[in-house]
């Protein structure tokens, strides 16, 4: 009795040193993928761009953080993770990768197939932020860096901030399988461009996705502010800037007006016919103060109401013209059919989505409303 | 009986609840959404009512025998030699699940955490352990489950944390897919609950038999059946409703994609909680089969043939063990298991009931 007592502590004491030894992964034993790029090659094959950070002397110790920038093409993005894993002296791991990128034209095909990897490995980086780049995501993590930063942690920044400003929607992988499994609810990726005029790569809007594809479209940040506006989906900080009025035109710089969202409430009505949907109405009422206005300084309340009113009819319009490039893009990003589903089953036909939506009369009521001029009048 | 093998009423709550939760719940979500769609989280409240009907029939049998388990009063209902099989069925029933719960540890073991480590040795994590707590007194079980069941809130905390980012109209509208489907996709719910059986096993140690055990036994169900259904609703809020169908583990899935500043891989933490439930309701089997074993060997001591059923477990569960074997023999044994939570018990109450058999008095 107490010898089985003794060998079991003793077994399972002995258990508890060995159990790491076959899966221990050392740092120093493996190079880590900071970032990946992947590009359209040819007809059955991709090119992936690896961003791998060299861990040589430490930051303490006097060192610098850099990346070695790879290019493989294979016939899969985990081909051409063995394959880089041959010229690399130690084992590649991808854990910690936090950057995705796309190139415009793999992008248009379907990225499920692309991504299988990501979400099949247990150990997939499901929190890495996905962006589309506007050309190849090879020449974009050529690079290297911009400035002191290295193009990885630059790139990862830059969507965040984006984010952060509402500019786009918080996407990570995880998302993006999210909905690319969706019917009733499509998706928008952060679209990269290279700004010839800074030398550096900006944000430069949202590219518009229909189920797994790319469909072409990209909104501009403005747009992509005022359709995340509508989906309820602010986050910490959103500014509109807006041409106002030609009558108040009274010199240089005295065009704009610029608000700064404080609270916005999203709302869609919807009507329908012989069971079928025939309009949505998306009412989106915003509160903001004036963070710049150069025309004028506003004494009276009506003055403010006036620049309200302005506003709710221009942003109207605006919502309107991107609620049409939504419906040419076949983007579904309200979540219309999530809607439908959820609160009208009976007028919720799935297979036949793609093709009404599409038909679909969408239109956006926009309501402005102000609060604060800042600190002077 | 010394009072020293005894059992309070809050242990025994614990002891049900840690039995009833086990290696299901990860797979449960999606077998359920396999079966009814995204009404599965109702499926599961009424697999809790089911359930609590199968109690008040094991609460009713054990009732009639207070001092008694399965294995002590199968022979005063049914004679001998009847009950003697039916032991034995019980034994091999409780020995087959403990090798599910074995082989199901291992694979997800395997897939989630440790990829290279060899079975043998993940198996032996569970079965050392697990023995070592089975041979001991049932109040050391007691106060182990009770004190391991701490552990369950920070599975919720991480769940409930995911909410952030769920969207209730995947679950809209209720009852799309019927009632029918609903009722049938109970089984199911029914399956990864199983656990309540213990009771007919270690009922003669509780200290406050009757109501008070009845009150036990019917919070530990209400525990199981909110902590299930919680979880559930928190995956199918979270994923959208295709992207369930190619998911086997949705809980574990769910937690992966989210990070802390300090925490990177919460799915790693919440697997790391999972275990100690699994080897919670390892342990509850291996002692059925021991004390099983040791009734109808006639020993004196458990220890030897809690050991005995130990090693028979780690045998089998030492066979094939891709992801389809796994679910063919779960599927077996989740059928099996309708006999040994209903319907055994079911038939000696009727006919104890019958033949006014119930122990005398001392």
């Amino acid at each position: 009795m107490k010898k089985t007592w003794h060998l079991s502590i003793i077994f399972s004491t002995t258990l508890l040193f060995l159990t790491s030894c076959w899966d221990q992964e050392l740092l120093k034993e493996s190079k880590l993928i900071y970032g990946a790029g992947l590009d359209y090659e040819n007809e059955n094959e991709i090119r992936t761009t690896f961003a791998v950070r060299n861990l040589g002397i430490p930051v303490s110790q006097g060192g610098v953080y850099s990346n070695r920038i790879l290019s493989v093409s294979g016939s899969s993005p985990r081909d051409t993770r063995i394959k880089v894993d041959r010229v690399l002296s130690k084992q590649v791991t991808a854990s910690k990768n936090q950057l995705i990128l796309l190139g415009k034209e793999i992008a248009r095909k379907d990225i499920d197939h692309i991504f299988d990897v990501l979400y099949r490995d247990p150990k997939g980086p499901l929190d890495a932020r996905v962006g589309v780049v506007d050309g190849r995501a090879e020449d974009m993590l050529n690079l290297d860096h911009i400035g002191d930063t290295l193009i990885t942690e630059f790139m990862s920044d830059l969507i965040k901030g984006a984010e952060n400003k509402t500019e786009a929607p918080p996407m990570t992988i995880e998302k993006t399988f999210r909905y690319s499994k969706d019917v009733g609810q499509d998706y928008a990726l952060p679209y990269i461009r290279f700004n010839e005029d800074v030398g550096a790569p900006e944000i430069n809007g949202i590219a518009l996705f229909h189920q797994s594809n790319f469909t072409g479209v990209v909104l501009p940040p403005f747009d992509a502010t005022l359709l995340l506006l509508m989906a309820d989906a602010k986050s910490k900080k959103a500014s509109i800037v807006e041409n106002i009025g030609k009558e108040h035109d009274q010199g240089f710089l005295t065009q704009t007006v610029t608000i700064n969202i404080q609270n916005a409430k999203s709302d869609i009505e919807y009507s329908f016919q012989e069971g079928n949907i025939s309009k949505a109405v998306i009412h989106l009422e915003v509160r903001g103060n004036i963070e710049e206005y150069p025309q004028n300084h506003l004494f009276k309340e009506s003055q403010v109401e006036n620049i309200a009113d302005e506003l709710s009819k221009k942003l109207t319009e605006r919502g309107n013209n991107l609620l049409t490039k939504l419906q040419e893009a076949n983007c579904d990003f309200l979540g219309i059919g999530r809607d439908l589903n959820a609160y009208h089953h009976e007028a919720w036909h799935p297979k036949q989505w793609d093709k009404e939506f599409t038909k679909l009369n969408i239109e956006a009521k926009v309501k402005v409303k102000i609060s604060e001029t800042g600190i002077i009048k | 009986m010394k009072t020293t093998s005894t059992i309070n009423n809050a242990q025994l709550f614990f002891i049900i609840f840690q039995t009833q939760v086990g290696v299901g719940v990860l797979s449960l979500p999606s077998s359920l959404y396999a079966e009814t769609g995204t009404d599965g989280w109702i499926t599961l409240l009424i697999t809790g009512g089911a359930i609590q009907f199968i109690i008040f029939i094991l609460y009713f049998l054990c009732a009639r025998f207070p001092t008694l388990t399965l294995y002590e009063f199968a022979p005063k209902i049914i004679g001998k030699y009847a009950a003697g099989s039916i032991s034995v069925l019980y034994v091999a029933f409780a020995i087959a699940t403990s090798v599910i719960v074995l082989e199901l540890f291992e694979t997800t073991i395997k897939t989630w955490i440790l990829f290279r480590t060899p079975m043998l040795v993940i198996l032996l994590l569970l079965t050392v352990s697990g023995t070592y707590l089975a041979v001991g007194k049932i109040k050391v079980m007691g106060r182990f489950y009770q004190f391991v069941s701490i552990l369950i809130l920070p599975l919720i905390v991480m769940s409930a944390y995911t909410l952030k980012d769920a969207d209730i109209r995947y679950i809209l509208p209720v009852g799309q897919n019927g009632f029918a489907s609903i009722l049938k996709a109970t089984q199911n719910g029914i399956v990864s609950m199983l656990g309540f059986e213990i009771v007919l096993f270690i009922y003669p140690y509780v200290q406050n038999k009757g109501k008070a055990a009845l009150k036990s036994l019917t919070l530990a169900n209400i525990a199981v059946t909110t902590l299930y259904t919680f979880l559930t609703f928190t995956t199918f809020v979270f994923f959208s409703p295709n992207q369930l169908e190619v998911i086997p583990e949705p809980l574990v899935y769910m937690l992966k994609g989210i990070s802390f500043v300090i925490v990177d891989r919460v799915d790693l933490i919440f697997l790391s909680i999972w275990i100690i439930s699994v080897m919670t309701s390892y342990v509850s089997y291996l002692y059925i089969a021991g004390r099983g074993i040791q009734r109808l060997t006639k020993r004196k001591k458990t220890t030897g043939s809690i050991l005995i059923a130990s090693f028979i477990a780690l045998f089998f569960s030492m066979f094939s063990h891709d992801r389809y074997t796994v679910e063919m023999l779960s599927g077996y044994h989740a059928k099996a298991s309708y006999f040994f939570a209903l319907g055994f018990p079911l038939m000696l109450l009727l006919i104890s009931l019958l033949f006014k058999k119930k122990e005398e008095s001392q």
